[in-house]
């Protein structure tokens, strides 16, 4: 019964998006998942907020989520969420058995590893118990004490972090308080296939059976399946992102598609602080494109779009910075006087670039180089006469410099000792980007991807 | 078909760089033995009750691991440093009874030993 609880809101995500025909199965199963999960943590969230315990909170959010579900299925013939474009179809590929049995080999290795990992760590890595499932525990226990989580007492727990993946865990345990370690177990395991399935499924589209594979050099680098597997929230914050990019990257995306990529957006800045770039830089980057390529009528219905879906996750993001998360250490720290002069160590700057550069082509937990190097390999292979680089591609490289820019920034002005910040979290920074990264690489030299706007082109 | 093969060599490369990792991984069993070392400690203590936490541990980053992992444990009560500020204090399994000598515990009165031999304190009215 707590399974069926829990199921809810995927299963209401699921029966809105069910009108979307330009998106494929498993694009609408991987978002489904994600934002399922992300819409009843925020519900949760909100509910906490306002003063509710989490007793009635077991009544009112299955009757919200049925209501919810119930609406859909009424209005299963509504025009206004319908895309009237048929996915594009691979065509039959002659190694598609062979490609097929590597595929499910591949997710099936995957799979044994982050359930080994679990095994060996049940309770995940120690920011997965410290920051993430800790928050849970307040977030889910049946006072109305959660706002304990935001003491001073607990500055250590980074208390200013967003809450989707904890409220998510949280919303689980109000339903089975019994559940325990499964539950973040359980969650990190779906959004890993989440991330697999949006990629198989888009790439899949866009390149047919053998771009379906290349999706799966997402598993090249074993350290992201243990990132995925230690509970914590960079994998769902990569896999919102590769979401809004891979739902931009739809052909001829119609406006709920692109609202759909908004949500996917304002989960991300739900997820983590890091997530507030995505949010904030992809539409801007995306429209961008759309308004040089088309003209500024598509690029205002675009951002009109992005912006319906985008805005109530930012609303919910603000709720939280202004009423319950205390002030972020970075930003914080970075606002102290004198904190520019670090700009004029030449020692400090070029120790950082040399740490992110040396630890970034490394990152992937191969023995000798790291599979980052392959990205630019794979994106450089032609793979046929009729190439056109897309808005969602060239708006996911943007944003990837973007967000590489970025964290360059933050490491040297960084309050924390440079070395202790960079060895603690870049190579989950990386595991963040690598999604997109993958997909980017994947699908730019795909004859198939076209923006909005693409027919008046 | 050069797309396939490149498919393919890639998801070769994949499933030989994901095999190397089946051996079982990180194995950190840390959290589930302090947790259930706690055993139902907090069930005497109230949810707005602040506890300050002494831990046994050698090391600093074990120390620290066992005094988050309490307030992992205790939440929603709020595990501090600030002693004055603390009703209850609880220490780490396996904390020997000479522990009740602390001057620090010289304000509390023990109140429960887990069976791993975590200590529970009360401070007196």
């Amino acid at each position: 019964m707590a399974l069926v609880l829990q199921a809810l809101p995927v299963l209401a995500v699921w029966m809105w998006t069910r009108r979307m025909t330009a998106l494929s199965a498993g694009t609408r199963l991987a978002a489904a998942l994600g934002i399922g999960l992300g819409m009843g943590s925020t519900l949760l969230f909100l509910w906490r907020l306002g003063g509710g315990s989490t007793a009635t909170f077991a009544v009112v959010d299955p009757a919200l989520w049925v209501v919810a579900i119930l609406a859909a299925l009424a209005l299963a013939s509504a025009s206004t969420i319908a895309d009237t474009d048929q996915p594009r179809r691979g065509t039959r590929h002659p190694w598609r058995v062979l490609l097929l049995i590597l595929g499910l080999s591949l997710a099936g290795v995957a799979g044994a590893i982050v359930w080994t990992r679990s095994a060996g760590m049940p309770y995940g890595d120690w920011d997965a118990w410290a920051i993430w499932n800790l928050h849970a525990r307040f977030l889910a226990d049946p006072s109305l004490l959660w706002l304990n989580a935001f003491a001073p007492d607990l500055a250590w727990s980074h208390p200013d972090y967003p809450l989707l993946l904890p409220g998510a865990v949280a919303r689980a345990w109000v339903f089975d308080p019994q559940a325990g370690a499964t539950v973040p177990f359980s969650i990190a395991a779906a959004l890993l296939l989440a991330t697999m399935l949006v990629m198989v499924s888009t790439l899949h589209e866009h390149r047919g059976a053998s771009g379906a594979l290349l999706a799966l050099s997402l598993l090249l680098a074993p350290q992201f399946v243990q990132i995925a597997a230690s509970q914590c929230a960079d994998l769902p914050l990569g896999f919102f992102t590769v979401l809004a990019v891979a739902l931009l990257g739809a052909t001829h995306p119609s406006a709920a598609t692109l609202g759909l990529a908004g949500v996917a957006m304002g989960m991300a800045a739900w997820t983590k602080n890091e997530g507030l770039v995505v949010a904030v830089l992809l539409p801007c980057l995306y429209v961008w494109r759309v308004y040089r390529r088309v003209g500024f009528s598509a690029a205002h219905q675009t951002a009109t779009d992005i912006v319906v879906g985008l805005y109530p996750m930012l609303v919910v993001l603000a709720l939280f910075k202004i009423f319950v998360a205390p002030e972020n250490d970075l930003v914080s720290g970075m606002l102290r006087p004198g904190v520019l002069n670090y700009w004029s160590d030449p020692v400090r700057v070029s120790f950082v670039a040399r740490e992110m550069l040396t630890e970034g082509l490394a990152w992937g937990g191969w023995p000798v180089m790291g599979p980052v190097l392959l990205i630019p390999i794979v994106a450089l292979v032609r793979t046929g006469p009729t190439q056109r680089v897309s808005d969602a591609a060239t708006s996911a490289a943007a944003l990837l410099v973007a967000q590489l820019a970025i964290f360059f920034v933050i490491y040297v002005m960084t309050p924390h000792s440079v070395a202790w910040h960079l060895q603690t979290s870049w190579h989950r920074l990386i595991a963040q980007m690598w999604p997109t990264a993958v997909w980017w690489a994947c699908v730019r030299r795909s004859p198939a991807l076209e923006g909005r706007g693409a027919a008046c082109a | 078909m050069r797309d396939a093969m490149l498919a393919a060599g890639v998801a070769l490369m994949s499933l030989i760089a994901l095999l190397g990792q089946l051996d079982g991984g990180l194995q950190d069993r840390t959290p589930h033995v302090v947790l259930a070392a706690f055993g139902s400690a907090a069930d005497r203590i109230p949810p707005s009750a602040s506890v300050a936490y002494v831990s046994i541990a050698a090391d600093p980053t074990g120390a620290t691991a066992e005094r988050f992992l309490a307030q992992y444990y205790l939440a929603p009560r709020i595990v501090t440093e600030n002693w004055p500020a603390a009703s209850f204090v609880l220490t780490g399994p396996g904390a020997p009874p000479v522990l009740d000598g602390d001057p620090r515990l010289r304000a509390f009165d023990l109140i429960h030993v887990t069976p791993a031999g975590a200590r529970l304190y009360r401070r007196r009215p």
